[in-house]
């Protein structure tokens, strides 16, 4: 089959690379997108060679949009496309807390649309083989890895229409990274954050002391704390060690450097991996079809449940247990 | 020529031994462990005495001791060497309570001894070199720092594995993270950690807060598999830049031979261990002061023990908490 697909709002910066993928997939039909403000739309669109919809428009011509509003207004997005029996694919965090993520999972169940959020590392090939192999490292003793990007700016920076800092932004890929690969939750978090690379309004600083349910201690530094000028857009590895061995996922390990005296000048640093963006949008395809999401709306609110906990511990000096 | 005795015969003996033996102003004229002095010096085939007992030999022909054994020796040690007038090379940690730290401290000053600990970390190119970096401004005010440390467990000698004797991996090996962040980076405030323990496999996570308001994290490990190598990795960003150091790169030469090669050498004139042991000579000979002083090892002491009852309590602990 082939699926009409849509982005709604392209305020993330993650549409640009969705808007590429839709127009090169075979089983993909790229209807357009919406944004509330015209002229971010249009450009959008025209730079990208699609069609400029208002919101009911695109709805009425899509079969599934992908959510790239601002964290604020995703429940307001996802809200219309069950309203209009259109499937999601949300971007990350699916909203701004856990009783909103389980809010918004109820009313796609209500809708009867399926709702599936962004979570690209499930789709990361690496990540998948170290899920195969995880049992051979006996029992869980520790956990420690990393996400770290650049400063997003806009409206990440604007507590009102993100939600939060880089808690909000950072947390959520390498905690459901690991739900998703040990099949154990996040039960306590110990968070220190604080505003050390800009003097945005909200945290860029994001290192996250946390234990799983079964005693597991899990370190994580989600921090915007990568130079705008740093090779990649960010990291995003794990390691994970237990009783009879270690597993080291680097989810971007695949690539190489160029360095150019000519403008752009600098160092880039270019992946040539299997695209987890492009894998997670075969995905929702499929899921569009009938198969079961990706990343359910549960999943979501139990990494938005860590979230909660993380400001919860930053703001009261000690751990916090997970909400679950 | 200063004529050392080395109290001890394991890993570390060994170690300095190796570089004693090319240097022009120091010498290794006597040994005393235990069992195993007079194994040692016929495995390496040194000229020098033996002794079992510690002190018997700071009573022969010795001018300075270094001091290689387990770190709850460290105190009386220190202090019978101390008695003698005898100037002290010890191995860090300096000792596993701060009661025994402060009495060290106290006897090297009130006998005006020269006192270097071994916090070797500070004589190792890399992270010399690092912290001259931070230092001159390389990456602005510091944001985040990434300090991490993994080996296998150290079963060359039993007294590791035996938490009242060594403090565990957050005393043990953390330190030298501890020691080094607090260098480079400046005085931490406050530290939250997390541990494993389980039997051949041992971690600690610590996040840390400077009092600068930078936030640190230090991950270390003794629980690679057997065999591997101790693997370290050093980041620190600020508003200005990010430094990487990651140990397994920088290796200057490899050579693959067919069968057994030999090991190679430092890939440096001088290494760390080296330049340690140069500056213990050139702080007994009056030309520099020490540069690892009994007040930094106290300090870097404090964290190291606010990092475990943090890992005790739950809760995270305030170094200027650490008085006893």
């Amino acid at each position: 089959m082939t699926a009409r697909l849509g982005i709604g709002s392209v305020a993330h910066l993650h549409a640009d690379a969705y808007a590429e993928i839709m127009h090169d997939l075979d089983d993909v039909e790229f209807v357009g997108v919406a944004d509330r403000d015209d002229g971010r739309g249009r450009d959008f669109a025209a730079e990208h060679d699609t069609a400029f919809h208002t919101r009911g428009g695109l709805l009425d011509a899509a079969d599934g949009v992908v959510v790239c509003s601002t964290n604020a207004d995703r429940g307001e997005w996802i809200r219309a496309a069950a309203d209009a029996g259109v499937n999601v694919l949300s971007e990350k965090p699916l909203g701004t807390s856990a009783a909103e993520a389980r809010e918004l999972t109820d009313v796609c169940a209500s809708a009867g649309v399926a709702l599936s959020v962004a979570m690209p590392l499930r789709h990361s090939v690496p990540a998948r083989q170290a899920r195969e192999r995880l049992d051979g490292l006996g029992d869980l003793t520790a956990l420690s890895g990393a996400n770290r990007g650049h400063f997003p700016g806009g409206w990440f920076a604007d507590p009102e229409r993100s939600g939060g800092g880089a808690v909000m932004d950072h947390t959520v890929h390498l905690v459901d990274l690991v739900h998703w690969l040990t099949g154990t939750r996040v039960a306590s978090v110990y968070a220190e954050t604080a505003t050390r690379f800009t003097d945005a309004a909200v945290e860029d600083v994001n290192v996250l002391s946390m234990e799983l349910e079964d005693g597991t201690p899990f370190l994580l530094d989600g921090s915007w704390s990568k130079p705008d000028e740093w090779e990649s857009w960010g990291d995003a590895f794990l390691e994970v060690t237990g009783t009879d061995g270690v597993l080291s996922l680097d989810c971007f390990a695949q690539r190489f450097r160029v360095t150019r005296d000519e403008e752009p000048s600098g160092v880039s640093a270019v992946f040539y991996g299997t695209d987890p963006n492009r894998a997670m949008l075969e995905r929702f395809v499929e899921t569009i079809g009938g198969r079961g999401p990706a990343t359910p709306g549960q999943d979501a609110s139990e990494v938005l449940a860590v979230v909660d906990a993380a400001y919860a511990s930053a703001a009261a000096g000690e751990p916090v247990e997970v909400d679950h | 020529m200063l004529r050392v005795g080395l109290v001890g015969s394991g890993f570390m003996a060994r170690t300095h031994l190796e570089r004693y033996r090319s240097m022009d102003d120091a010498r290794v004229v006597a040994v005393a462990s235990p069992n195993t002095a007079a194994d040692f010096v016929a495995e390496h085939g040194l000229d020098a005495d033996t002794f079992e007992d510690a002190t018997t030999m700071m009573d022969a022909d010795v001018d300075a001791v270094d001091v290689c054994s387990p770190t709850p020796t460290h105190r009386p040690l220190v202090e019978a060497a101390a008695a003698r007038d005898l100037d002290v090379l010890c191995e860090k940690p300096i000792a596993l309570t701060l009661e025994d730290a402060n009495a060290i401290a106290r006897a090297a000053a009130d006998a005006g001894i020269t006192l270097l600990v071994g916090h070797v970390l500070r004589f190792f190119p890399d992270y010399a070199a690092i912290r001259r970096s931070i230092a001159d401004g390389a990456v602005g005010e510091v944001g985040t720092v990434r300090a991490r440390r993994v080996s296998p467990f150290p079963d060359w000698a039993p007294w590791y594995a035996d938490a009242d004797r060594s403090g565990g991996v957050l005393h043990d090996l953390a330190i030298h993270e501890f020691d080094f962040c607090r260098w480079a980076v400046g005085d931490v405030e406050r530290v939250f950690a997390r541990e494993h323990r389980s039997d051949g496999n041992h971690r600690g996570l610590a996040t840390l807060v400077f009092e600068s308001g930078a936030v640190g994290y230090v991950d270390a490990g003794w629980d690679r598999p057997p065999g591997g190598d101790l693997t370290s990795e050093f980041e620190v960003a600020g508003d200005e830049g990010l430094l990487e150091y990651d140990g397994a790169d920088g290796q200057p030469l490899a050579i693959d031979t067919r069968g057994d090669g030999e090991p190679l050498p430092p890939p440096v004139e001088r290494d760390g261990y080296r330049r340690q042991l140069d500056a213990f000579v050139d702080a007994v000979e009056g030309r520099e002061e020490p540069a690892v002083t009994a007040e930094d090892a106290i300090e870097a002491l404090r964290i190291s023990l606010a990092a475990r009852r943090s890992a005790a309590s739950g809760e995270s602990v305030a170094v200027s908490e650490v008085v006893a």
